[in-house]
């Protein structure tokens, strides 16, 4: 269809050079790491086939599968209500959805077991008012559990993308359908549903990248899935090797899931017109009817956000003056402008990548811009591994170099530093700011682009003058999404953050993996707190 | 104007990187006497212990926190460049392992042989035990009594079917203990004992020691294995009804007329390529100091190395124990088939 416009070779050439270039840079490390695939697993490779891998598989298998189903059931039906239904306090509850994003799932993992441990708030409440003596305990601390406390920390990811979908694309199918006589729920079911797949299916996989690079929570609940294995072969069984090579197989199994997703979504470019980014007309249903509604967008809400912040102000409460510090703050600023510069320079790249591929006639350079996304299903610390790998090469020749021809001996450049942990971080995140950012674009469609190109604007121009503010809501939902994932991220940074930088995660860690459970709450509320700022931001300028 | 744009876009990320980039440079010039410090441990007190240190030897402490894996990993990573001087680890089996993969140097300090007994430190001297800890049986104390105990292989025995609470086998002081069996009686009974162990276990092995505890207190079980300084915490807690718990527990030191109690080691020892050798050596000497020790061992309820300082009231309330002396070198080289057996048994 482009062939009708300018085309301009040694424009497309110089756009092809610099996404290569992004891409090499940020594959460096999964590269690194997919080389070591060739050269094999380590000699326990055949214990841990013989004895544990079945394990690892089914436990990894099954919390995908569990945490899938859960998510959907718990971001799309909210977000269908909240777009479609009017109800009482229902511009309140659509943005109080998201706010599990706040919540890292080793936290929530943490707040859970706090609950209902035999000295936790159930347990008391069970014990103490209804008198039966710990007949009722409930085990959280098991693969249920863990699929459970995951679901309730993950579904937003489903449900905004859901929701995005519903509210501003989906007005058309519904008067069309409405006008055949169609009532709401059935042409929700027939038409919308089928419709918003891309989008739910785009939020899934962010879910089921997540539950595939736990760590924490599978941890310190006894279930080992794959990401524990690839920690266990390597420290357990001290074979480096072997984890590379079971990361190396994650890997591979993400992207069969990302080839998968391409082509559900296939040809299919649910692209509409203007007048499909209309507002959904909401239906005010009876009173009772309401209600109920309130109380099913309030289930998620309670169980995923409300309950674990409880647990943790009470933990708070009891740990406050041990925790407290001026240090503290610093933490706490640590942490949010580290989240801040990662998350613009993932928006930066994503938007470019995204750009780059649309108008690129090549489709080599078309797939190559989608492979950086990978970083986000590999497990943080393995990420780590391998940017210091090729980095420390990199940093070990500058330093001799500097100290050979200038005789000035200065530190690392990136190994423990700030940029090295900015690298890693937005190798890891970028996937995070490029769905919504891709979802943005594909919905904007090109018309504003052809229009443009026609009246002789060129590529960076474009790019900057329209397609950005166009983008405006993706690209801020994108940095959003970064940013909570970056102050939340934790194995990554443990091994690369520099001297004298103490993250609020880490902060965290240290008091959990000393097992002062109870300690964690202080940082955790401030991560939940930083976390809370953007979203409450965006949902002001959603509903704006 | 495309070019203006572009370079727009530039100046931008320069901007952004020139930054990020002076503020560590400043850091790595400065040319003040310091240690650097990898270390797994991170308690309050011992902040005050380094700076302590700082006032007293006018050497600045700088602190990297990770756990012991992580930080090895690192320093085998930056290699000869390691801004590296002291590696702390919360287990000699990863002081061993740190050795053995040439990431520490041997050193020879009077002040550390005296103060350090022999088998709490490395042969030839790459690392020093600063804090021990023993792995203890503790019980409920309403349903069990002293003398149904004597040793760790007595726990398989069919009486205690159901009622042991353990963590899972990916814990180290579990390998560690695992690993002291294998040295002391022998691969095949080891595989034996942990076969028992699983057997009477009474849930599949989850959560940490103190959770094992809490678990008892509820009538899950009866007895836990656990180090002895959780105890500590639990009976310190903010929450009332985790003081509870503690309360509830009696501690039992296992193999008292046999080889003694499985104990670990917290310890330091000098980084290969140690930028300030001198100032490592100083730092871990002051750790095993009588003044220092003190502060050192209580922050976490465990018993100080160095024989001539007193312990804290609370660990005296449980009572003096035999220690088995089994050279703590062998846990590291013993840890991965301990791994390795756990597995084959099926200890998660």
């Amino acid at each position: 269809m482009f062939s009708f416009f300018y085309y301009n070779a040694k424009i497309d050439k110089k756009w092809s050079l610099l996404t290569i270039a992004i891409v090499l840079l940020l594959g460096a490390p999964l590269l690194t790491i997919l080389l070591k695939l060739f050269s094999g697993p380590g000699e326990s490779w055949a214990h841990i086939k013989e004895y544990l891998l079945l394990d690892y598989l089914f436990n990894s298998l099954f919390l995908m599968v569990a945490c899938s189903i859960f998510t959907l059931i718990l971001g799309v039906i909210p977000a269908w209500l909240v777009s479609a239904y009017s109800f009482p306090f229902r511009k309140l509850l659509q943005w109080l959805l998201i706010l599990p994003l706040a919540f890292p799932n080793y936290l929530t993992a943490y707040a859970y077991a706090g609950l209902f441990d035999y000295s936790g708030i159930y347990e008391r409440m069970m014990v103490q008012i209804f008198n039966l003596d710990h007949i009722s305990h409930i085990d959280i601390m098991g693969i249920w559990g863990l699929a459970w406390v995951m679901s309730f920390s993950l579904y937003p990811y489903v449900y905004l993308s859901a929701r995005s979908f519903f509210s501003h694309q989906s007005h058309r199918q519904m008067s069309a359908a409405k006008v055949l006589g169609a009532g709401r729920f059935k042409a929700f079911y027939s038409i919308v549903l089928p419709l918003a797949r891309p989008a739910v299916v785009g939020g899934l996989l962010l879910v089921v990248m997540e539950v595939l690079g736990d760590y924490g929570s599978a941890y310190y609940y006894g279930v080992s899935t794959y990401t524990t294995a690839i920690f266990r072969s390597w420290f357990a069984l001290e074979e480096p090797e072997t984890a590379v090579y079971l990361s190396a197989q994650l890997c591979m199994f993400i992207l069969f899931l990302i080839v998968m997703e391409r082509s559900l979504r296939g040809e299919k470019k649910y692209q509409f017109n203007s007048e499909g980014s209309q507002q959904l007309i909401k239906k005010t249903p009876k009173s009772h009817i309401q209600a109920m509604f309130m109380v099913v967008t309030i289930i998620p809400i309670s169980l995923g956000f409300i309950l674990p912040l409880i647990q943790m102000i009470y933990w708070a409460s009891i740990t406050f003056h041990e925790v407290w510090s001026t240090s503290f703050l610093s933490i706490v600023w640590s942490s949010f402008y580290l989240s801040m510069i990662t998350a613009f320079i993932c928006i930066c790249i994503s938007f470019f990548l995204i750009y780059a591929a649309k108008w690129s006639r090549s489709l080599i350079i078309q797939r190559l811009s989608t492979l950086p996304i990978l970083g986000y299903a590999v497990p943080g610390v393995v990420i780590a591994v391998g940017i210091m790998i090729p980095t420390l090469i990199f940093d070990k020749w500058l330093v001799n170099m500097t100290q050979y021809y200038l005789n000035w001996s200065m530190g690392f450049l990136i190994n423990g530093t700030i940029i090295g942990l900015i690298f890693a971080y937005s190798v890891r995140f970028l996937a995070v700011a490029y769905h919504p950012i891709e979802a943005s674009i594909q919905k904007i469609g090109m018309r504003f682009e052809q229009a443009a190109q026609m009246l002789g604007v060129q590529r960076w121009k474009r790019m900057l003058q329209i397609n950005i503010p166009l983008n405006k809501l993706g690209l801020l939902s994108g940095a959003l999404l970064v940013f909570v994932d970056t102050m939340k991220e934790l194995p990554l940074t443990l091994l690369l953050k520099p001297y004298g930088i103490m993250t609020l995660s880490v902060k965290a860690f240290e008091y959990a993996s000393d097992e002062r459970i109870s300690e964690t709450a202080l940082p955790a509320l401030f991560i939940i707190m930083t976390g809370l700022i953007p979203i409450f931001l965006l949902s002001r300028m959603m509903n704006a | 104007m495309k070019k203006y744009s572009v370079a727009k876009l530039c100046l931008l990320v320069l901007l952004l990187n020139s930054c990020t980039t002076n503020s560590n440079k400043g850091e790595a010039q400065k040319q003040q006497q310091e240690v650097n410090l990898y270390t797994h441990r991170h308690y309050a007190p011992d902040q005050e212990l380094f700076a302590q240190f700082e006032k007293e030897f006018g050497i600045k402490v700088n602190v990297v926190n990770a756990s012991a894996d992580e930080l090895m990993l690192k320093m085998e990573n930056e290699g000869v460049q390691s801004p590296a001087d002291v590696l702390i680890t919360v287990d000699a089996g990863r002081l061993q392992r740190a050795k053995e993969k040439d990431l520490l140097q041997s050193i020879s300090s009077e002040i550390l042989t005296s103060n350090v007994p022999d088998h709490l430190r490395d042969v030839d001297g790459h690392w020093f035990g600063l804090t021990k800890r023993s792995r203890v049986i503790v019980y409920a104390k309403d349903r069990v009594t002293k003398d149904q105990l004597s040793t760790y292989e007595a726990l398989t025995e069919d009486q205690w079917l159901g009622k042991i609470l353990i963590r899972s086998s990916g814990n180290i002081y579990n390998q560690s203990l695992m690993a002291s069996m294998i040295a002391n009686l022998g691969e095949e009974a080891a595989a034996q004992w942990a076969a028992g162990i699983l057997k009477n276990m009474a849930r599949s092995p989850k959560g940490s020691d103190r959770d094992q505890m809490k678990a008892v207190a509820a009538g899950l079980g009866d007895l836990a294995i656990v180090n002895t300084y959780y105890v500590g915490k639990l009976l310190t807690s903010p929450d009332s009804m985790e003081r509870a718990v503690g309360q509830q527990m009696g501690i039992f030191f296992p193999n008292q007329e046999g080889r003694g109690t499985h104990i670990n080691v917290s310890g330091a020892g000098v980084a290969k390529y140690a930028p300030n050798k001198a100032n490592a050596i100083k730092f871990i000497e002051f750790l095993s100091s009588e003044a220092a020790q003190e502060i050192f061992s209580s922050s976490n309820f465990e018993y100080p190395v160095n024989p001539k300082v007193k312990i804290s009231p609370l660990l005296q309330s449980w009572g003096a124990f035999k220690e088995d002396k089994l050279s703590l070198s062998t846990l590291g080289a013993l840890n991965k088939s301990a791994v390795l057996l756990f597995d084959q048994v099926g200890w998660k």
